[in-house]
């Protein structure tokens, strides 16, 4: 503090008080520690007096003890490796499942669909977030619904779909293709498939053309609402379908009708049904395992890949 | 903070009968006065009595009367004799009642001394900010509850595990538990959570908002228990908003580092902008990490200098073996960087190309890298002043450094041939940055200390990261995910060395 005219005065004359010509340095330093001092003062007896003095400067016995340990075989806290080891969980905050902590970071991948080994199920469960990291940023988040919900569930999509032109899908590797598949593609599938929408799972028929179980009428209404216009889709015998099964379509295919535009070479290479993991469907594991065998150029009829056109029935 | 203080009934009554004009004219010239008021008060105030100025005079609330308290006690006089039971002490005006013999308190009388003291503050302090005058903090009737209802105390001290904590590792996660516990111990970063200074603007509860999940796990790490964390959470939204990290191979702690800075700071708010410098960020992340480097870019043959400021998060120190010419043909080394570290490694003689070795300490690491570089006959820069592309030398130095700075250390090469590169590089507690600094400004202080290192262990493919973070002034513990023990310091500067984090000593006002 600054020793004002007064202070100075004040203080000679109690020094000249008491001490005579004393010491009269001393004799500041102690007013100064004085006044200091007596701030203090006020300060504890203003707590005192309003009632939190207790609760703002408890006595030593409320203060939790927490010394560090440092011990050998035992790390700071008194844990023994041993104890650490016991199965911690956690809870997956993408699926809510609850798994070992240790298995946290894999899963993860997998349940975020980033990575090698994902299955489109995860991607779609995010709602199509980009997952390439060649895509353009981290940051970019499509909260776009997925474009192959079926029309009568989502009234504008149609619409929507039209206007999107896609982004090529992958030819190559085994990654998710990013954006929509074009239009060419539901055509060339629906030129595949049956596609008739089941009641039973509200999920595409993944039959060949000629299923028996659904009517010619079915499939050319859901062509029809699908595509705007109904698809000539061949009679064909069962040797033919499993032709078609096992190789690439070619342009003179009887599946191909005049006013379509599709060539072979603009098929997704692995076809657009997407199997994924569903426990509805274990009965028809066997169909879908034989059908999972067709794919060898990529290209031919259904087959489980990673490309993701039909994702909407899962 | 007033609401808990009433006065007792004496002074209420004369606040009743007075109001408490007088009072605000003692506070204002006799308890605080400014510099004119100070030369009254000290001509004017001594003891009525015994003309002495004392250690607790009190001036008479309700006339002018000076008396000291102690040791004579020459108040009582007047208060006997003129009926006067209220004074105010003149050294922090407090209101003693003589009738209560006790000093009493009011919430009224807190508020004309805040005023006070508010105003007082905006006159002496002439800065742009605008001056807060320093209030004691006391609790509110709700905050006395509070603190009622939980007795338990716990505090930091030396030697106590409050604010350490071991993260498991959810599989291969290493990375992100080093660059976790650097952050929790970053002395300037735990403060600003402590203290609870993260407004989130985004969706609380959606709980997608990192900054607000950095500031649970600084409570987690200072609530005392000893069982490690699980920060799945953090991982899951790293992952979702830096996609290009995602994946559960093993990963580089230090992208990781850069990730999860952009991610706070995204989540701060991205543009905060202040008043003095609109249009630059002042969330946390800048605030503490951003630094500026400034590139000088010279022509050879006109000598004339360009210079481009960028700015910096972190520091990368390249190890590998590089060719060193001889400089002595050019200026550039005579400009105002003062260097004073001689780098052995790069000892050359005249004329001649030597390869100098894997720098040997961190101060060679930086001298490397502040050091003028030609940049080929191959990369012509255009020179505005010659208007044609010349030869040019490159050097990079400080303009401004960041609170805390990040020493990446390039150890792992992928280039033809990807190795780790593991030699000891030697770095030092206490470091001062001052000669790799664009200007060197009398006042500035650019001395760093030490506080983490994260270190890698292990082939370039296959490898551990563990770190050693230092609690207090000289504490230091090895955190390997779970398993936190305590280290020496010479464990610490013994160890490789991948990431070092440096805090500066001293905060200025900028």
């Amino acid at each position: 503090r600054v020793c004002g005219e007064r202070e100075k005065r004040g203080l000679l004359s109690r020094a000249m008080a008491r001490n005579g010509d004393g010491d009269m340095t001393e004799s500041i330093m102690h007013q100064l520690i004085d006044e200091e001092a007596l701030g203090v003062a006020f300060e504890m007896h203003r707590a005192i007096k309003l009632g939190y003095y207790e609760l703002v400067y408890p006595d030593e016995s409320s203060y939790e003890k927490h010394d560090v340990i440092d011990m050998k075989g035992y790390d700071i806290f008194g844990n023994t490796q041993q104890s650490l080891q016991k199965n911690v969980d956690c809870q997956c905050p993408n699926c809510d499942r609850t798994l070992g902590a240790t298995k946290f970071a894999p899963h993860l991948e997998k349940c975020m669909g980033m990575g090698r080994n994902s299955t489109r199920l995860a991607n779609r469960k995010n709602n199509r977030t980009p997952v390439e990291s060649d895509q353009e940023g981290g940051g970019a988040r499509s909260e776009e619904e997925d474009e192959w919900v079926y029309p009568e569930r989502r009234a504008s999509k149609k619409a929507r779909r039209d206007k999107h032109h896609s982004s090529p899908i992958r030819t190559t590797g085994s990654r998710p293709g990013p954006g929509r598949p074009p239009k060419k593609y539901k055509i060339s599938l629906l030129q595949q498939i049956c596609g008739v929408v089941s009641e039973r799972t509200g999920r595409l028929c993944t039959r060949s053309v000629n299923c028996p179980q659904h009517s010619e009428e079915q499939r050319q209404s859901l062509r029809r609402k699908l595509l705007d216009r109904p698809l000539d889709l061949p009679l064909s015998s069962h040797k033919r379908k499993r032709d078609r099964a096992e190789s690439p379509p070619d342009d003179d295919s009887d599946v191909v009708s005049s006013n379509h535009h599709h060539s072979p070479s603009d098929s997704p290479p692995a076809a657009m049904a997407t199997w994924g993991p569903s426990k509805k469907r274990k009965n028809k594991a066997g169909k879908r395992t034989k059908r999972s065998n067709h794919g060898n150029s990529g290209s031919s009829g259904v087959t489980t890949t990673s490309s993701r056109p039909f994702s909407t029935m899962f | 903070m007033s609401e808990l203080a009433k006065g007792c009934e004496h002074f209420l009554e004369y606040r009743q009968n007075h109001g408490l004009q007088s009072f605000k004219i003692i506070y204002k010239y006799l308890v605080k006065p400014g510099q004119e008021a100070r030369k009254l008060k000290a001509k004017t105030c001594v003891c009525h009595v015994c003309h002495c100025f004392t250690p607790r005079l009190h001036t008479c609330l309700m006339c002018v009367y000076f008396g000291c308290m102690n040791p004579d006690n020459h108040m009582r006089v007047h208060v006997k004799s003129a009926g006067h039971p209220l004074a105010v002490d003149l050294n922090y005006g407090t209101v003693f009642c003589f009738k209560c013999r006790d000093y009493t308190y009011d919430g009224s009388l807190d508020e004309i001394c805040r005023e006070t003291d508010q105003q007082l503050a905006h006159k002496k302090y002439h800065i742009s900010r605008q001056p807060v005058a320093y209030v004691a903090w006391e609790p509110t009737k709700s905050e006395m509850e509070l603190l009622k209802q939980n007795p338990k105390r716990r505090r930091v001290e030396p030697n106590s595990t409050v604010g350490l904590r071991g993260l498991y590792n959810l599989g291969n996660t290493c990375f992100m538990n080093c660059i976790v516990q650097a952050l929790a111990h970053t002395p300037i970063l735990r403060d600003y959570f402590l203290s609870d200074r993260h407004r989130c603007f985004l969706d609380t509860m959606q709980q997608r908002c990192v900054v607000c999940e950095m500031g649970n796990i600084f409570q987690e790490f200072y609530s005392g228990v000893s069982c490690p964390y699980i920060p799945f959470k953090l991982l899951h939204l790293v992952w979702t908003h830096a996609r290009h990290l995602a994946g559960y191979e093993q990963q580089d702690a230090h992208e990781f580092f850069i990730a999860v800075l952009d991610v706070l700071h995204h989540h701060s708010g991205g543009q905060t902008p202040t008043v003095t410098q609109p249009g630059h960020c002042s969330c946390i992340v800048d605030q503490t990490y951003n630094g500026r480097l400034q590139s000088d870019v010279q022509c050879q043959t006109c000598k004339s200098v360009s210079t481009t400021v960028d700015p910096f998060r972190d520091i990368s120190l390249d190890l590998a073996p590089s060719m060193v010419t001889n400089r002595t043909s050019t200026p550039v080394e005579t400009n105002d960087i003062q260097s004073d570290r001689t780098s052995p490694a790069s000892s050359t003689n005249s004329g001649e190309t030597l390869l100098s070795a894997v720098p040997a300490t961190l101060y060679e690491c930086l001298d490397r890298f502040t050091r003028p570089e030609s940049l080929g006959s191959e990369s012509k820069i255009k020179c505005n002043k010659c208007r044609s592309y010349q030869e040019s030398t490159k050097k990079l130095s400080v303009k401004k450094l960041p609170i805390v700075t990040c020493f990446h250390l390039k150890r792992f090469e992928h280039s033809l041939r990807s190795r780790k590169i593991a030699k000891y590089i030697q770095f030092d507690l206490e470091i001062d940055l001052t000669s790799y600094m664009a200007r060197i400004s009398e006042s500035s202080d650019n001395r760093y200390s030490l506080f983490a290192v994260v270190n890698h262990s292990g082939s370039l493919f296959n490898g551990h990261y563990t770190c050693f973070i230092r609690q207090q002034q000289d504490q230091w513990y090895k955190c390997d995910d779970a398993w936190i023990t305590k280290a020496t310091t010479e464990e610490v500067l013994s160890s490789e060395g991948y990431l070092l984090f440096y805090h500066k000593k001293v905060l200025e006002y900028s």
